[in-house]
């Protein structure tokens, strides 16, 4: 099977035989399916609780091991693919040959380099198939309103604590003694304000607990906080030890679920409730087993850390919108180095030997001149400008040396220091962009004598480029990508054949 | 007869005499030259049982023949197809100079006009400007003076030199490694130009054996020798149908029947009648490059000093006799003896002399001469219209 299929991409398909395609991707697949397995073996109910999200859960170890494998499997690729190279060998005829090799070389590396993704899209698929979607909202809804009857703060209970009214609401320092008239804020009127509700018999009653510990708003048949706080104030109302009790069960079996240390008796946690007309809390209990304070063991504890980790790793993994979104900087980032390595690897193949070290030594004197120039600039912006200067030089010298038809290695070289600069360029161009945009900004609002806030419809209206810009940043950079990606496929190919005709002298 | 019949009788008759190995290479030819697939194919069944037949397996001459005879037929049949080519320059220089930035050395006034079918030959010392001028025609140096022009057919966009050079082909003295088996190479080349799956395999199986490679499929670059890296070169080049073929030294590395094979191959293939082949080859086997050339540049210190045309050796008489003299025999003897001819000149290198005669004495004179004299002659050559004479000594 592998003979015939050797001889059919050999003599049907010679660019797919050549870049090894079929097999570094085979080989790649069966990595990342091995890293997806390990990603699903690497979690379970008991261990949720240890990790706070997907991105904890790959760590750095995983990372790693991920580069070694990537490194390995490219390495023994470039070995088999740099045996051959038909663009050097003779002049071909397939007018799209290095555009195709370059979507191959990008598709090839970037698969190579994203193992650890695997190991996350494992992680996650594992999560959420320990507890579904519907499961979870049950859960969190439970543990919303359960968490109401575990004070673990007194903070939390206090009277003027509001979740609506975040203006009007005071928060208690429970580590502040506010009756002491010696401290300089004592006739402050915030101050005065908690004084007089801490008088109040309700100070620190279950009824003013509002925080919501797991907050799902996005999932369907989520309980909201005006409803639970609802349903919690009629059981006390009520005197619904049992309706109380219940819950607490389910939490604690919840709690087993996940691994979570604990050491409550929900008995007591229930009659606690009704220890006083005013209902309020008698006892705050503590985060973990252990006190770290005077090094002892705590006898009735729960730890809602890890009751958060575990149900906001489960959050996680079933938002797949969300993660996506705050997943795809990293996304881009990677496709990033992939495009830049592939670049790379395509003037190595195109360009000879001598050009391309050439290339590569000039690129890091450069690098040191570019740096210089960064550390000894007072703006930043220069740095920008000299990018940009350098690329827009290389540019014209490519074109200028192609047409005049001088210098072939010269040619070479100020190609490759263009393509070398491009994927950064039209970044640098939104930043500089952006800082213009910004110090107009400035100099309308502070400078002109007027001291007023632009609104966000006059920032638009007077600087239309700059306010879209300065808005749609990450779009810019994601967009960047297949710039480059086009540019480098169909216009840098098309004058690196120019300069393959070039004659030496 | 038309002229296919007369060359499949041409190949009978190889074979008919014996002479199986220029039959062989010549029945090649002529099945390359169909174009047909199914050709190919009956060509290579035959290819394997005339490998088998080397490799010690036993058949009378009779079931040869019978063998040739009824794949002369199928070749016979086939549609020869033309490929359109016109006998018209396909490579057009003028006055081309080249004069390097360091050094001395400096190419001036070249003047070439290579049609397809046609073999130029550049001979001259070693460092006189030949692989200068085939780089600059191939278009890897730039050119000071004159101009190239390339007249190609199956060009998609003649105006690009990229394309041009698609139907280009140029072999330098040194060729660079490659990896991998001589036939995955092969195979490799030619699905980069255009055959495909069994198409590819038939035609490249065909170079392969018309080139003498069969043998050698499986190699790798360090298991062949020089000679054959030669033929394996050649072999890429042909396979993607070129209509110039620059070879730089191509007999440097062969001994000598493999030159000849190569030249006579290199004659063949020139002339066929589909794909008619513009060669322009250098070396330094100046007799041997004349035999198959019909043009040959004398190149000294970067200057044409003679070209020389078949015809005008047809139409023209040289001007002297020149024979070319290896014997143990004196100076003063060989004095004494050409006396009679009137002898003008005699040179000698250390090796051989050279006799200049007047234009009224003709080679036969001399070789009686020779004889009545019963002088000791290990060699002798009329080089009156070789370029040999141009060559110190």
């Amino acid at each position: 099977m592998f003979k015939n299929l050797y001889d059919r991409l050999l003599t049907n398909y010679p660019l797919l035989w050549n870049t090894r395609v079929i097999w570094v991707l085979a080989l790649a697949f069966a990595f990342h399916l091995l890293f997806f397995i390990s990603g699903f073996g690497s979690l379970s109910l008991k261990t949720l609780q240890e990790y706070s999200s997907l991105d904890s859960v790959q760590g750095g170890d995983v990372i790693t091991f991920s580069f070694l494998c990537s490194l390995a499997i490219l390495i023994t690729w470039l070995v088999f693919f740099l045996r051959n190279n038909a663009f050097k060998s003779f002049f071909i005829v397939d007018r799209f040959h290095l555009v195709k090799e370059f979507v191959i070389i990008f598709i090839i590396i970037l698969i190579s380099i994203t193992f650890f993704e695997s190991y996350r899209l494992g992680a996650k698929i594992k999560v959420k198939s320990l507890t579904s979607q519907r499961q979870l909202v049950r859960e969190a809804n439970i543990v919303n309103i359960a968490r109401a009857f575990i004070p673990l703060s007194k903070a939390d209970y206090f009277k003027l604590n509001s979740c609506y009214n975040y203006q009007t609401a005071l928060h208690y320092n429970e580590g502040f003694d506010y009756s002491d008239t010696s401290h300089y804020s004592y006739a402050e009127t915030n101050n005065i304000k908690i004084r007089a509700a801490l008088a109040l018999p309700d100070a620190f009653s279950y009824k003013n607990f509002c925080r919501t510990a797991i907050n799902l708003d996005e999932y369907p048949g989520f309980v909201k906080d005006s409803d639970w706080i609802r349903r919690r104030d009629a059981w006390i109302d009520n005197r619904q030890i049992d309706s109380i009790q219940r819950l607490l069960d389910q939490f604690i079996v919840i709690a087993d679920r996940y691994n979570v240390s604990h050491d409550l008796n929900t008995a007591t946690l229930a009659q606690l409730v009704f220890a006083d007309s005013s209902h309020s809390i008698t006892r705050v209990y503590r985060n973990s087993a252990m006190d770290y304070t005077d090094a002892t063991e705590n006898s009735e504890y729960i730890n809602l850390y890890q009751f958060e980790r575990a149900l906001d790793l489960v959050d996680e993994s079933h938002l797949d919108n969300q993660d996506t979104r705050d997943h795809l900087g990293t996304l881009v980032a990677e496709a990033y180095v992939a495009i830049c390595l592939s670049i790379l690897l395509l003037c190595f193949r195109l360009y000879t030997k001598k050009v391309f070290l050439i290339s590569i030594l000039g690129s890091i004197i450069w690098a040191i001149i570019f740096s210089l120039v960064a550390m000894s600039s007072r703006s930043p912006m220069s740095t920008g400008w000299f990018y940009l200067s350098l690329f827009i030089l290389f540019l014209f010298l490519s074109l200028l040396f192609l047409r005049s038809q001088a210098g072939r290695t010269a040619t070479g070289i100020v190609l490759n220091w263009h393509i070398y600069l491009l994927p950064f360029v039209v970044m640098i161009l939104c930043l500089l962009i952006i800082d213009y945009y910004d110090s107009n900004i400035y100099e309308l609002q502070y400078n002109n004598g007027t001291n007023i806030m632009l609104s966000d419809a006059e920032r638009r209206e007077r600087f239309p480029i700059g306010y879209w810009i300065n808005n749609n940043v990450d779009l810019l950079f994601r967009l960047n990508l297949l710039f480059v990606f086009l540019y480098t496929a169909f216009f840098f190919t098309h004058l690196s054949k120019k300069w393959h005709i070039m004659p030496e002298e | 007869m038309n002229s296919t019949t007369n060359r499949l009788t041409e190949i009978n008759n190889y074979f008919a005499n014996g002479d199986t190995h220029v039959g062989y290479r010549r029945l090649l030819d002529a099945a390359i030259e169909t174009q047909d697939m199914s050709v190919y194919e009956k060509t290579l069944a035959f290819c394997d049982w005339y490998d088998g037949l080397n490799a010690g397996g036993n058949a009378d001459a009779s079931v040869l023949n019978e063998k040739v005879a009824s794949l002369l037929e199928v070749i016979g049949r086939a549609q020869h197809v033309d490929l359109g080519r016109k006998y018209e320059s396909v490579l057009r220089a003028e006055n081309l100079g080249k004069t390097f930035s360091h050094g001395s050395f400096s190419l001036s006034s070249v003047d070439i006009h290579l049609h397809p079918a046609q073999i130029i030959g550049l001979v001259g010392e070693n460092g006189n400007g030949k692989t200068t001028l085939l780089r600059l025609l191939y278009g890897e140096l730039k050119q000071d003076t004159g101009t190239i022009q390339y007249h190609l057919h199956n060009v998609p966009n003649p105006s690009s030199f990229y394309d041009i050079k698609t139907r280009l082909a140029f072999i330098p003295q040194r060729s660079n490694p490659w990896y991998g088996s001589l036939m995955d190479n092969l195979l490799f080349t030619s699905a980069h130009y255009g055959f495909k799956g069994k198409e590819n395999h038939l035609w490249t199986e065909m170079i392969c054996a018309r080139m003498g490679l069969r043998a050698f499929r499986t190699f790798t670059w360090g298991r062949i020798s020089s000679g054959y890296k030669m033929r394996f070169e050649l072999a890429k080049a042909l396979i993607k149908k070129p209509e110039v073929l620059l070879l730089d030294e191509p007999l440097a590395n062969l001994d000598v029947l493999a030159q000849q094979v190569i030249l006579e191959d290199l004659r063949f293939l020139a002339h066929s009648k589909q794909m008619p082949l513009g060669i322009i080859l250098s070396s330094q086997q100046l007799y041997e490059v004349e035999k198959v050339s019909e043009q040959v540049i004398f190149l000294k210190q970067g200057k044409p000093r003679y070209q020389q045309t078949n015809t005008k050796i047809e139409n023209q008489l040289p001007t002297q006799l020149i024979m070319e003299l290896e014997t143990t025999a004196s100076r003063e003897a060989l004095k004494e003896v050409f006396e009679t001819l009137a002898v003008q000149n005699i040179s000698f290198n250390g090796g051989v002399y050279l006799l200049y005669f007047g234009s009224e004495i003709s080679s036969s004179d001399v070789i009686r001469v020779l004889g009545e004299a019963k002088l000791p002659v290990k060699y002798f050559r009329d080089i009156s219209a070789s370029s040999r004479r141009f060559f110190d000594a």
